[in-house]
């Protein structure tokens, strides 16, 4: 949404129309507040506490999404389970079709890879907390995922994982759940959307 | 960030008993304003040649910040990349603080999976190159004083070899981030560049 002008500056030299002209200017800058704050160029969604549950959604994303990051803090899947991202649109959940490639790495050993077509996912390791920043852009009707995370445990990872998906249309919403049937352990999971 | 709402707008012609009193109210909430437009949209560059680094310490609050970085020498260096975040308590320089992985690639092979240093988030790591560059993406976890961090780095004029970082992780600040430093310690950049801008 563009923002509204500002009325013309009041000006001395005209002293005849200078309040009434101030007044309007003066007038127009709550407006100006209500349009720059429902334009933030960057939104940051609330943190979520995953201990308990399966997933959790964060919808409401705004119109004209740029880039998208999912925000991981020291997630604990239960046991060795993977964590898994979904994106949603209007169409609703996509659960199938994305081409995911997740390694984790350490000391130079590329420890497993996975062919995971639920959704764009990354390795755990039984009692490692994952932490990292997962990318999203949509274009041209498809959806491109990457994330780079440290997975610290014992021993320490750094994982990596890059997926498409196509979308019918724009992404509405993302999910953060697991592949496997426990709840996470604990963690928190946010979002960022620069516009 | 949301920008704080003004007081009343004066109006001379609607309420002129209070005009003064509003306008003097009005015009003493234009410096929180303009501090507030600042912290959205704000970007500043910060040139640290023949320096070991950069300490930026006038971050407004931020949601996202966003530096970019070159280092770069006629001969090999063996500018490291240090990155620590801080807050008014100062910066967070003890190893457990992070978590955070990177990543480092020679050529196409990935060669370690690695943990960060002992005082910081080593955002490029290999020696003896000329050329540096890269990007750090701070991205703050809703209300709490978490931030996830991200970076690409690469050093594509290496005498040795094309190689890279990925990095990516968490770090807890007791308060709101203010500052960062950015620096090799010991090691001098003959031509440092940063430039760093926040939402």
């Amino acid at each position: 949404m563009p923002i509204t002008p500002l009325p013309p500056v009041p000006d001395r030299s005209n002293p005849g129309t200078f309040a009434n002209t101030a007044d309007a200017f003066f007038a127009a800058f709550p407006t100006l507040i209500a349009e720059l704050n429902a334009n933030p160029s960057y939104v940051s969604l609330p943190r979520v506490d995953l201990t308990g549950v399966s997933a959790v959604d964060f919808t409401g994303l705004p119109d004209s999404v740029y880039e998208m990051a999912v925000l991981l803090d020291e997630v604990l899947p239960t046991g060795a389970e993977q964590l898994l991202v979904q994106v949603s649109t209007s169409s609703g959940l996509i659960t199938t079709g994305y081409t995911s490639r997740p390694i984790h790495v350490t000391a130079g050993t590329a420890a497993a890879t996975s062919t995971t077509t639920t959704g764009a996912n990354l390795f755990g390791a039984s009692g490692s907390k994952l932490s990292g920043v997962m990318m999203l852009r949509q274009q041209d009707n498809k959806c491109f995922i990457e994330c780079v995370g440290a997975l610290i445990g014992s021993p320490d990872y750094t994982v990596i994982t890059g997926c498409v998906v196509n979308i019918p249309s724009p992404v509405t919403a993302i999910r953060v759940t697991r592949l496997g049937a426990s709840n996470f352990v604990s963690g928190f999971a946010s979002m960022g959307i620069l516009k | 960030m949301t920008i704080t709402a003004l007081p009343t707008s004066p109006s001379r012609a609607g309420r002129p008993s209070t005009f003064q009193a509003e306008s003097a109210a009005f015009l003493s909430a234009m410096p929180l304003f303009k501090q507030e437009l600042e912290g959205d949209l704000g970007e500043k560059t910060a040139d640290f040649s023949g320096l070991a680094g950069v300490l930026i310490g006038d971050l407004p609050a931020f949601d996202y910040l966003d530096v970019s970085f070159l280092v770069s020498s006629a001969t090999a260096i063996t500018f490291q990349g240090l990155f620590q975040p801080g807050s008014a308590s100062g910066l967070l320089t003890t190893t457990t603080s992070y978590r955070v992985r990177d990543l480092h690639a020679l050529n196409t092979n990935i060669i370690a999976g690695n943990p960060v240093g002992t005082s910081g988030a080593r955002t490029i790591r290999v020696s003896g190159s000329n050329e540096r560059a890269g990007r750090i993406r701070i991205c703050k976890m809703g209300a709490s004083n978490v931030y996830a961090m991200r970076v690409e780095a690469s050093w594509p004029r290496s005498s040795a070899a094309f190689t890279n970082t990925r990095l990516s992780g968490t770090f807890v600040l007791p308060s709101r981030m203010t500052q960062f430093q950015f620096h090799s310690p010991a090691v001098v950049a003959p031509i440092g560049l940063l430039k760093y801008r926040w939402r």
